[in-house]
């Protein structure tokens, strides 16, 4: 009962991250969308978090230094409306829904327990050393694989460390938070005022949800972030960049996925020569790709500065192998990717519709979903190629997790498909 | 309050948009059925979490968490112990990780032993038998670990007669596309008047859990006569002996021991 009682209690918690620190209901705020300002502020928390996990302050110090702020803000913004509706009882059907996807999911989950193989290797030592209130420095104790990304590793933790309940999946819950909320964000895409993106939202959800994503494997983070990605850039592509603030917050989250998982700089990568395409002036240009330059740079400087290992993959891939591949052996790889990316496309529900969707959708506003499809392809063929380890088994191991990274992105191809099918009003568009 | 709620919700739901309220509550009954929502609901308010994690994980058997725990709870240990599991399973340590606790790399005492294997003699061999596999060759199916060499082979032939003169054995690791290494063996004793031969074989090699072994038996020419073999078993020497430690606690197959 207390497990049960703890997911309400996490709920309202991560909502925090939700709603602070800009006000989403504040209607003198120049973003008059409060889904984006939900996504902004999701955005600015997980950066600040970010900012803490790589300095030297013990995470129980952190949770009472938010907590604090944090109350306060939310008083201080929200009070008038907390009075407002609490009095009257506005009933909100994205709220609603939002809370009961998540409490249905977080009961699998907690009853779930099982960890995946990745997460119990890679991730969850480092969630254990930041509960325990060691800091980033202490990752190199961990053994073998401290050098993989411990963003994912520091949210679950922190969240673990604010829950009553001193058990790991409290912390995990986040990452069924951010999917349900992204899902629930570009669902809404189609338009606030139709309660046709409440199906979508469940419809995503029964095609993509299945406990082994939310084991402690990171994937459902760049999973969610890229969802966020998609919608802004979007919005930078159709609507001539009038909202700057898209553009800061894609980079901003390019900078968690970096933090997120190795491979993820490729991801960065991609979202940079989407925008270095988009209609972004040059200025704009020059500054993302000084940024992106520069989140790469404070990485390996960071890592230089504690002593981590910066090529942490060179054993799968280095020099020596690259030189001995033969035309005859990438062209029998080539053969054995097809057929695993064939089948694991086919596996992936929701992938299959969002790229269908996206492939029917003639307009030129879903482009950049394309493009980022290409590369993608391009991507997944280039690190198997070159991978020194034994395909078929590489394969089978990782590549389900590869492909459902991305597949975050494609979902606004889908989406733009059906607002064109059912929202055909000027207005509505 | 309620009461207000209520009348909320039925303002809400008007006419005109309850068939969307109605879809909205069966992808609601969909998603609910597709993760056993009630199942799960009932578990988690019958079923204490630690309970659970020993149905998930098991106390001892696979990754014997339960065990790793229990050990953890019952003695205040100084170090964090060093952890042998025999199973193929993800690393275990985590379960009672204390990264405030040094290891035990240097002192060496605190051991916990999951999943010790069942040893045939009091040499300290595991026996494993081995597997035809597609392509005719036998090969062991299951991960090994802790393996400090290949001891003895039995081989069970169908007819009497044949004749037996050479082992092929070959080791590959199966997370790398490393050829791997053949050795030959020429059998000594090649007992022709039996189906049975045990040949001692000492072959050393430092053992990878993520290496297979391949055997192929080779008659006259160097002709491959597997076909012609009913079953192969190795007796594999196990690096850790049991009996090299002072026993603190034991489980079935599960050990928390201190080093003689």
């Amino acid at each position: 009962m207390t497990e049960l009682i703890q997911i309400i209690i996490c709920f309202i918690t991560f909502s925090l991250t939700l709603l602070l620190p800009l006000n989403i209901f504040d209607s003198s705020n120049k973003i008059n969308n409060s889904f984006k300002l939900c996504a902004y502020n999701l955005i600015i928390n997980c950066s600040i978090l970010l900012i803490a996990s790589l300095l030297p302050i013990t995470i129980s110090n952190v949770t009472i230094i938010i907590f604090f702020i944090y109350v306060t803000i939310f008083f201080k913004n929200y009070i008038k409306f907390i009075k407002e509706n609490i009095i009257t009882f506005k009933f909100n059907l994205n709220a609603t829904l939002f809370f009961l996807v998540f409490f249905i999911l977080s009961v699998n989950m907690i009853n779930g327990i099982n960890l995946g193989w990745d997460a119990k290797l890679f991730y969850f030592q480092k969630t254990i050393s930041y509960f325990q209130n060691n800091t980033f420095e202490d990752l190199k104790n961990l053994g073998a694989y401290y050098y993989h990304p411990h963003f994912g590793s520091y949210l679950w933790s922190f969240f673990w460390k604010i829950s009553f309940v001193n058990i790991e999946h409290f912390g995990r819950l986040f990452y069924l938070y951010l999917y349900c909320f992204s899902l629930l964000m570009i669902s809404n895409y189609i338009s606030e005022k139709t309660k046709i993106n409440k199906i979508i939202f469940l419809f995503l959800i029964i095609l993509s949800y299945k406990y082994s994503i939310f084991s402690g494997l990171q994937e459902v983070l760049i999973f969610s972030l890229l969802i966020l990605c998609s919608i802004f850039i979007f919005e930078i592509e159709n609507y001539n960049n009038k909202n700057k603030f898209d553009l800061i917050f894609i980079l901003l989250t390019s900078n968690l996925i970096f933090w997120i998982k190795t491979e993820a700089i490729l991801y960065v990568i991609f979202l940079a020569i989407l925008l270095n395409l988009s209609k972004l002036n040059l200025n704009l240009k020059i500054f993302l790709n000084i940024f992106i330059i520069v989140i790469i740079a404070l990485r390996v400087l960071i890592y230089k500065h504690y002593q981590f290992q910066l090529n942490g993959q060179s054993i799968n891939y280095n020099l020596e192998y690259i030189k001995t591949l033969s035309p005859e052996i990438i062209f029998s790889k080539i053969i054995i990717i097809t057929k695993f990316l064939i089948y694991y496309t086919l596996t992936n529900y929701l992938l299959i519709v969002s790229l269908l969707a996206t492939l029917l959708c003639q307009k030129k506003q879903v482009n950049f979903v394309k493009i980022f499809l290409f590369l993608n392809i391009i991507y997944i063929y280039a690190i198997y190629i070159l991978r020194a380890n034994d395909l078929e088994s590489n394969i089978r191991t990782t590549m389900d997790r590869v492909i459902f990274s991305t597949t975050g992105f494609y979902i606004i191809g889908l989406i733009i498909f059906l607002k064109k099918r059912f929202l055909t009003s000027k207005q509505n568009l | 309050m309620f009461k207000k709620i209520l009348i909320n919700i039925s303002k809400k739901i008007n006419k005109s948009n309850s068939s969307i309220f109605l879809i909205i509550f069966l992808g609601l009954i969909i998603i609910m059925n597709k993760v056993d929502f009630t199942q799960n609901l009932a578990k988690i308010y019958s079923i204490p979490y630690l309970e659970r994690l020993n149905r998930v994980y098991g106390f001892c058997g696979g990754e014997s968490i339960g065990y790793l725990k229990y050990i953890n709870e019952k003695y205040d240990l100084k170090y964090n112990p060093i952890i042998i599991n025999y199973d193929h399973t993800p690393e275990v340590n985590w379960a009672i990780l204390n990264t405030r606790k040094k290891k035990d790399d240097k002192n060496q005492i605190n051991y916990i032993i999951l999943n010790y294997p069942e040893t045939e003699t009091k040499d300290n061999l595991i026996k494993k038998s081995l597997r035809r596999n597609n392509l005719n060759n036998f090969e062991i199916s299951t991960n090994f670990f802790y393996i400090k060499n290949i001891e003895i082979i039995e081989i069970i032939k169908n007819k009497k007669e044949l004749e037996l003169l050479t082992i092929e054995i070959k080791i590959k690791n199966t997370t790398t596309t490393d050829q791997g290494i053949k050795k030959k063996i020429t059998i000594k004793n090649n007992s022709p008047n039996s189906n049975f031969v045990k040949e001692i074989l000492n072959f050393n090699y430092n053992f990878d859990p993520y290496d297979k072994i391949y055997i192929n038996l080779l008659g006259k020419n160097n002709q491959n006569i597997n076909s012609d073999i009913m079953a192969i078993n190795l007796y594999l020497k196990n690096q850790i002996n049991i009996n090299d430690f002072n026993i603190i606690d034991n489980f079935d197959n599960c050990f928390f021991a201190k080093k003689k």
